[in-house]
């Protein structure tokens, strides 16, 4: 019994060794490809940064509970529990001034802003309207 | 009940280690080349946070290979068996966690990114290859062990 534990351990190490082996190299074959930094954008996408320099609307898809606590300057919070109140005031802000509109929801893996950002495209077929990648996190 | 004889049990065990180092092989050298694109696809599942989607999607292809090629090898040859079974029971458990939660996710399990398998296709391949990698530790120990009681 105790041989066979001994003889799986060494057996274990030797394909760790090897795995090891294996992942130092795609380290060191390509230290500028870390997965977390590669940004490939869904099509309705936008980075932070580029959102920046468009001087968007921004809309704030999250709880009102997370907009009240925190939010971007001149965010409008826009979610389905207030979909009738706010678009009205988002359609009027964007006639003033058509920017391109950015929406944002709690994290990367939220799906409310590509949601709000279709039904927006619905609703003002003339702006241009992206989700924000990452969410909230790049914003804070 | 008829019990195979040995060389027979051997051959199966062969044949089946053979397609599934093939498997393991094929599905690691794809994601090895483009470690990025296999972690986005392992992002697509939303089981993870980034660190440890890059761990993951920096480990697991080597892992697939190291194993796979392990199966082949008979000095690591048994410890290659258990952790094959493991790795296609964590991809089973991790379809059926998709499935559930009703994601529609086209697995690159081969490294493609367009012509990728539905969770379902992806799920009865790995179920059907997770029966041939416990079949593989059966007969290690299964017809092999009775047929030497037998001869005793």
């Amino acid at each position: 019994m105790a041989n066979a534990i001994k003889n799986y351990l060494k057996e274990l190490s030797i394909l760790g060794g090897f795995t090891t082996l294996g992942m130092t190299y795609s380290v060191w074959q390509a230290p500028n490809h870390w997965p977390h930094e590669f940004q490939i954008l869904a099509g309705d996408q936008i980075t932070y940064s580029d959102a920046l320099s468009l001087q968007p609307i921004w809309i704030d898809a999250r709880s009102i509970e997370a907009f009240e606590n925190d939010a971007l300057p001149d965010a409008l919070h826009l979610n389905p529990s207030n979909w009738e109140a706010q678009l009205p005031q988002l359609a009027l802000r964007w006639l003033e001034n058509p920017s391109p509109i950015v929406v944002y929801c709690q994290s990367a893996q939220c799906k409310s802003s590509h949601e709000i950002a279709a039904q927006l495209r619905e609703h003002l077929p003339e702006a241009e309207i992206y989700s924000l990648q990452g969410g909230w996190p790049p914003i804070k | 009940m008829t019990i195979r004889r040995p060389n027979q049990i051997s051959l199966l065990q062969w044949i089946a280690s053979v397609i599934l180092a093939g498997v393991f092989a094929t599905a690691a050298l794809p994601k090895i080349n483009d470690v990025a694109k296999f972690a986005l696809n392992i992002d697509q599942y939303q089981i993870l946070p980034s660190g440890g989607v890059t761990l993951l999607a920096l480990s697991l292809p080597w892992l697939e290979l190291v194993v796979g090629l392990g199966l082949l090898v008979p000095k690591v040859q048994k410890s290659s068996r258990r952790l094959c079974a493991a790795l296609l029971l964590l991809f089973t458990a991790v379809h059926i966690s998709t499935l559930l939660r009703g994601l529609e996710i086209q697995c690159a399990c081969f490294g493609q990114e367009n012509s990728g398998s539905s969770t379902v296709e992806a799920l009865l391949r790995n179920i059907g290859l997770l029966v041939l990698a416990i079949a593989i530790i059966y007969w290690e120990k299964g017809p092999n062990q009775q047929m030497r009681q037998n001869d005793n």
